[in-house]
């Protein structure tokens, strides 16, 4: 077994991945970049170096300096955690070049996969349901009067509205709906154009949209002893721009049946490309419950906590142990999906207006603690929230007995989760979370579109918000994180504490 | 303590006044104009707490950025501004140079007055200690000033906001 990992990432996915090595009697290393320096991820490691840099292309996503610091540090595996390097093949490869094992699956089916394209067609050949949909002739890179003729032609046959997606995809990046020949050239411009900045890669696909589907995702495992398991579904249709904010398992819109067809059909994918490690395999399933593959995720999801809190697995725990080399922790006979969990991503935006991300120092943090209650989060009372990176803070999941005991349960945490000092979207998942309509489990990808979150915040408040308010001016601004308390001026008149005189 | 807030989500303003009606750290009343709350404030600490009001309980969290007010009551979020009136901005403006007044920065109990008008005190001599929600705080002279005049008592509960003292700096007084 592995005596210590590096932990290529930071904020909340480092500090659970560290968790679960600490658990194991591993050393878990943390790398940081300046604005990270007080990160909590780094107070939650055994050992962390700095990686002198402030964005991520001089930080986290330097292989050279990570695979560096591995090195001189004595670990013998990396852990990517998700974004940053953990779906680049040439970062496994330099691990493997290096000596340290990469906690991932092979850099071969991580190249296959990334491809959307190419990963299409090996699904399809291995007999995966697919949506139906086309990859452009020659060089879909270029744009012109040919290649949208082309589009428009092919696009008839299938008929609107459709999606232009990248080849290189991920996180709703270069995606665009077309729902009309007019807006094919716009849309299409703007895809590429999108895809390029984010991948380095203009190459585009054309897929049916499916309106009003659902996203349903199988999680799949598999071991260097060829072991292949599913460990059933995660619904993530409740999203913002192609992005997940709820997920959750069991799906109400599966059938023991469909449930079982979906993990066959993942598992065939999985073993069709000899795949190790942690994956998830995408589908969109219709009305009729037909379903459709989209993308195999080559990494540990955001949303895997869903799936240990209905398996009662740590899906990271059973990443390491096959990385070493071990068979798979579980068979799929001992695997049960027991009561229901779901999950919020909380981030720092202001969904009042327009999501803007919304940056600053956290000066109240209270997590919600209770029984079936999970946070993830990366975050504590002086955290910095800056520009540089992602705006999730944290993920907060709850397990129930059912259903709706989870819906009841997360709509209590969410109302006992305290952040101030930054704008969060506690409030808003709060009202998708009780939304009668989701409630009733009529959810689809379109479900945020045709269902207006109304937020409250427009009625002027009652007397205790006002009471609280007037208690709000009292404070001495003492919250604050150190550094600002100790570089403010507050006159001549300034004394100990948060005692001053005007 | 009397504060002027605005609400902007919902563009409402309010002048809210909270005092204290006995020494009992609770029992508070707010004016909403001539409409009289009683409530009562249960600090638990100086960010957080509960509220008693018309039988109900509120948990409250609270945070102050300058004027930006961050309330956190029964799960909701709420933000508020602080708008300062003439007299008060005047005051806060001479604070950064040639403010003469020592004023209470929190609500709390006189406990001692270190001197009568007249006497000097050197830089970071305390002048008065005050005490609220059980931590004793020093006011003190950030250079050498004389007192000119004292404007409280010890024992009296003083507001936030409400001015102390009279001082001046040796060089002026001289």
């Amino acid at each position: 077994m592995f005596k210590k990992i590096l932990i290529a990432n930071r904020g909340e996915i480092a500090v659970r991945i560290m968790r679960t090595c600490q658990e194991m009697g591993i050393r878990a290393v943390a790398v940081y970049s300046d604005p990270d320096r007080r990160g909590v991820h780094v107070g939650a490691a055994d050992e962390a170096y700095a990686l002198d840099g402030v964005t991520s292309g001089e930080t986290y996503l330097r292989q050279d300096k990570i695979i560096d610091i591995a090195r001189r540090c004595g670990a013998d595996a990396i852990h990517p955690g998700f974004g940053f390097l953990s779906e680049n093949a040439t970062f496994a490869e330099a691990c493997a070049a290096a000596g340290i094992t990469f906690i991932g699956p092979r850099p071969d089916a991580i190249r296959a996969m990334g491809d959307k394209i190419v990963a299409k067609e090996t699904l399809s050949k291995a007999g995966v349901p697919i949506v139906p949909g086309f990859t452009l002739e020659g060089d879909s890179t270029k744009s012109g009067d040919t290649l949208i003729n082309e589009l428009k032609t092919r696009c008839r046959e299938i008929g609107y509205p459709v999606l232009i997606k990248a080849a290189a995809g991920g996180g709703g990046k270069g995606m665009r709906v077309v729902n009309s020949e007019a807006e094919m050239a716009e849309s299409l411009e703007a895809a590429q154009r999108e895809a390029n900045a984010a991948f380095g890669d203009a190459r585009v696909f054309v897929e049916k949209y499916l309106s009003e589907s659902r996203h349903v995702e199988i999680q799949v495992f598999g071991d260097t002893h060829g072991n292949v398991v599913h460990l059933f579904e995660r619904e993530c249709s409740i999203q913002r721009r192609h992005q997940k904010i709820v997920e959750e398992s069991p799906s109400v819109a599966l059938t023991p049946d469909l449930r079982e067809r979906m993990g066959a059909a993942a598992v065939a994918a999985a073993k069709a490309i000899g795949y190790v490690n942690a994956g998830t395999v995408e589908f969109m399933v219709d009305d009729a419950g037909s379903f459709y593959f989209l993308e195999v995720n080559t990494r540990l999801q955001v949303e895997h906590p869903v799936t240990e809190l209905v398996t009662r697995r740590d899906l990271v725990k059973a990443q390491i142990l096959v990385a070493a080399g071990h068979p798979l922790p579980f068979t799929q006979s001992e695997l049960r999906q027991e009561g229901h969990a779901m999950e919020v991503r909380i981030y720092a935006e202001d969904a009042a207006r327009g999501f803007l991300p919304s940056t600053g120092t956290i000066g109240v943090y209270h997590e919600p603690v209770g029984p079936n209650v999970r946070v993830d989060s990366g975050i504590a009372a002086g955290s910095e929230v800056s520009v540089h990176y992602d705006p999730m803070l944290a993920k907060l999941i709850v397990w129930g007995r059912d259903r709706d005991e989870a819906i009841a349960r997360m709509d209590w945490a969410l109302r006992n989760y305290v952040i101030l000092g930054i704008t969060t979207n506690i409030d808003f998942l709060r009202a998708v979370v009780v939304h009668p309509k989701h409630v009733s489990g009529a959810i689809h990808t379109r479900f945020l579109d045709e269902n207006p979150i109304e937020l409250s915040g427009a009625e002027p408040p009652p007397d205790e918000v006002w009471i609280a308010a007037v208690l709000a001016a009292q404070t001495g601004g003492a919250n604050r994180g150190i550094a600002e308390a100790v570089g403010s001026d507050a006159g001549p008149w300034q004394t100990a504490g948060h005692w001053k005189a005007y | 303590m009397k504060v002027e807030l605005k609400h902007p989500s919902s563009d409402s303003t309010q002048t809210v006044v909270l005092e204290r009606t006995a020494d009992d750290i609770a029992a508070c009343e707010a004016m909403f104009g001539d409409r009289l709350v009683p409530v009562e404030v249960e600090r638990a600490d100086e960010s957080s707490g509960w509220l008693r009001l018309a039988g109900r309980v509120h948990r409250y969290h609270v945070l102050r950025r300058d004027n930006a007010l961050h309330v956190w009551i029964d799960g909701k979020n709420y933000r508020f501004e602080r708008i300062h009136s003439t007299a008060r901005r005047a005051g806060a403006a001479g604070a950064g140079k040639a403010s003469n007044q020592l004023t209470a920065p929190m609500p709390g109990t006189i406990l001692k007055i270190n001197g009568k008008p007249g006497d000097r005190f050197e830089p970071h001599a305390p002048i008065i200690i005050m005490e609220s929600m059980k931590m004793e705080m020093s006011l003190t002279a950030p250079s050498a000033v004389v007192l000119k005049s004292v404007d409280c008592k010890v024992g009296q509960l003083v507001d936030m906001g409400r001015v102390l003292a009279q001082v001046e700096p040796v060089a002026h007084a001289e």
